[in-house]
């Protein structure tokens, strides 16, 4: 097993006017080759800016310390074209929201295309024959008319396959993946989890996939880790953590849920449910 | 009609739905939707499927192209310019985003308040409160012996214990809470009003996966320990499917599917809702991928036979 991405012992704190507020206490992670880490956990606990400080995208104002390695490359402290090099080259991402990744004005075919050309500098007739590749790998049957047409003539289920692909037309090691699916229907979410399941599979990518779905998590996380304030409770194999979990929190977080093992399953188990606003400390707070 | 059969509370009729716009949408084609006393129905399907549409026209905030909504056996006056007529604030509604169902420029209490005032004029409280709304916990508190006719909660902190709050978080305004928190206080304020009719739209969506359950059975059993009907709607049928009695399954416009929750949950008919079921990924760590329904299906036209 070799993890192409390790993040080890990351602490991130944002200064500001109002004084310093710690937002990673600690965080260690790796992801490996051919397999997906799943990073699940509260809203505010951290999950999105632990992907974030991969990619050098941290809030303004972030004091970070620790490491983050690509390989033996240091991530931390990385800037300009150097950082350049890395991010959508080495490490594609894709976010919630597929509007934020995909320019309006621009049609996917010269997003795409600039993309390649920037980080691989090839002719705009390869760029254009990767192009299509790329969509054709997400299961958009690609064409030069496709490339001509502009996002918004895109479902949302097809612009988040676009976003993909563009993320992956560079042909990266490693994936960061943030709620990747939570704007899309049940049905058009199958698609998406299948195509990436695929793509790790056949690319041998790693993907840090960030969600706060444990449904999600289990259908496509090898590995789990949970966060709460900070901090990573809980870390292990996806069927190690879904069945025994060790840590309260997650023992908490599982109870709560329809469908998980010793969760709310029927009408029974919802009667035991503890009611109260702060039952699991915090509330989401 | 016969007589031994209850009549529904609330009742849309082959309602249609077209926003004007190039090219128009037809948002809701056909839909006809029953809420009988006391029941939880559960109202999914995906987005855009006219759920949200089918909860204005049921509130009276927006009136139907064509089709009728009738409460308690009359029509259902949409809201129109000037107040909803009394009796008709026996329907409440609570949203997905807590923000669009709470002020939040006012305290908790008073928001609280203005629930049991409209309880006190349709005579489903018995205590009339004439104060501001912002001391109302001191002063009916202080009223001896009497209690609403009920039994329920009868003031601000007393709703916001029934929630799961702390009586002391009625001083405070919405923006301090989290959002399981406020819509819990949303939920306090709407069932406050004791209203007939609950329709909460996508009210746990936005909410932390471990909040979700809870805060949905929360409402289902503050609903029924008044009477009030619940309609129930959510794009997500795992925790629903925990809390309805029945399901209504809308695609595009319509109803494709209905029935009692377990039948419709355990063996669905329509191939709109199998494949709907089908994607619900289960956190049961088995690292199943939910199954991929036809690409792009377009399922025929057609109205649950059941
Ligand atoms: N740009 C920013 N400036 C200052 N603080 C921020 C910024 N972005 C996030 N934070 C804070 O950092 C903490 C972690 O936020 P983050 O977005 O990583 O949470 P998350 O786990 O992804 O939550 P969610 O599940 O809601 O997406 C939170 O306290 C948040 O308020
Ligand atoms: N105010 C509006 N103006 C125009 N179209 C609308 C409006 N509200 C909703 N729609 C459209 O009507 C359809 C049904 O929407 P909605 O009832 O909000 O669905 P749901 O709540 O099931 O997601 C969608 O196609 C939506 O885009
Ligand atoms: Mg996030
Ligand atoms: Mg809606």
């Amino acid at each position: 097993m070799t993890a192409v991405l390790r993040i080890e012992d990351l602490t991130l704190d944002i200064v500001s006017s109002e004084g310093t507020k710690p937002i990673l206490r600690g965080v260690s992670l790796e992801v490996e080759k051919g397999s997906v880490q799943g990073l699940a956990g509260e809203s505010g606990s951290g999950k999105t800016i632990t992907g974030l400080s991969v990619i050098g995208l941290e809030p303004a104002g972030a004091k970070l310390t620790g490491r983050i390695w690509l390989e033996d490359i240091e991530l931390v402290g990385l800037t300009g074209r150097r950082l350049g090099d890395i991010r959508g080259r080495r490490i594609g991402m894709v976010f919630q929201d597929p509007t934020a990744s995909l320019h309006p004005q621009l049609t996917i075919g010269s997003q795409l295309t600039d993309h390649i050309r920037y980080h691989l500098r090839e002719s705009k007739r390869a760029a254009q024959a990767r192009a299509l590749d790329a969509l054709n790998r997400v299961g958009i049957t690609a064409s030069q008319r496709i490339l001509s047409r502009y996002p918004h003539e895109f479902s949302g289920g097809q612009r988040q396959r676009i976003a993909i692909a563009i993320a992956l037309a560079c042909e990266p090691e490693v994936l960061i993946a943030d709620e990747p699916t939570t704007a899309l229907d049940v049905t058009v979410q199958a698609g998406v989890l299948a195509l990436i399941r695929d793509l790790v599979d056949t690319l041998d990518l790693a993907v840090l996939f960030v969600t706060h779905d444990l449904g999600v998590m289990s259908a496509i996380a090898d590995r789990v880790a949970i966060m709460r304030g900070g901090q990573v409770v809980e870390a292990g194999d996806r069927h190690q953590v879904f069945t025994d979990p060790q840590h309260p929190y997650t023992r908490a977080l599982l109870a709560s849920l329809p469908g998980a093992k010793g969760g709310i399953n029927s009408r029974a188990d919802l009667r035991r449910l503890d009611l109260s606003a702060n039952a699991i400390e915090g509330d989401g707070l | 009609m016969s007589s031994d059969r209850p009549q529904p509370i609330l009742e849309a009729d082959n309602v249609y739905v077209e926003y004007r716009g190039t090219p128009p949408v037809k948002a809701v084609r056909g839909v006809s939707l029953a809420l009988y006393p006391g029941e939880v129905v559960g109202l999914v399907g995906e987005s855009g499927c006219g759920k949200s549409t089918m909860a204005r026209v049921l509130t009276g905030l927006l009136k139907p192209n064509r089709g009728e909504v009738t409460y308690r056996g009359q029509p259902l006056r949409p809201l129109g310019l000037g107040r909803r007529p009394l009796a008709e604030t026996g329907i409440q509604m609570v949203f997905q985003d807590p923000g669009s169902s709470l002020n939040p420029r006012r305290r908790v209490e008073a928001q609280i308040a203005d629930g049991l005032r409209i309880a006190v004029r349709r005579g489903a409280l018995g205590l009339a409160d004439e104060g501001s709304g912002e001391h109302s916990d001191e002063a009916s508190g202080e009223r001896s012996g009497q209690r609403p006719n009920s039994g329920g909660p009868s003031t601000p902190a007393e709703w916001l214990v029934r929630v799961g709050m702390e009586a002391d978080d009625a001083r405070r305004y919405p923006r301090s809470f989290s959002g399981g928190q406020r819509q819990r206080i949303a939920a306090a304020r709407a069932l406050a009003a004791r209203p007939d009719v609950l329709v909460a739209d996508e009210p746990i969506s936005a909410l932390d996966a471990s909040t979700q359950a809870r805060v949905a059975y929360l409402m289902t059993t503050l609903a029924a320990r008044q009477g009030t009907s619940l309609l129930f709607i959510s794009h997500d049928l795992s925790v629903v499917r925990l809390i309805a009695d029945r399901l209504v399954v809308m695609y595009a416009g319509r109803v494709v599917e209905r029935g009692p929750t377990e039948q419709v949950w355990n063996d669905p008919r329509h191939p709109y809702t199998k494949s709907l079921l089908a994607a619900i990924p289960v956190p049961d760590g088995a690292g199943k991928l939910p199954a991929v329904g036809p690409a792009g299906e377009i399922y025929p036209d057609h109205e649950a036979t059941r």
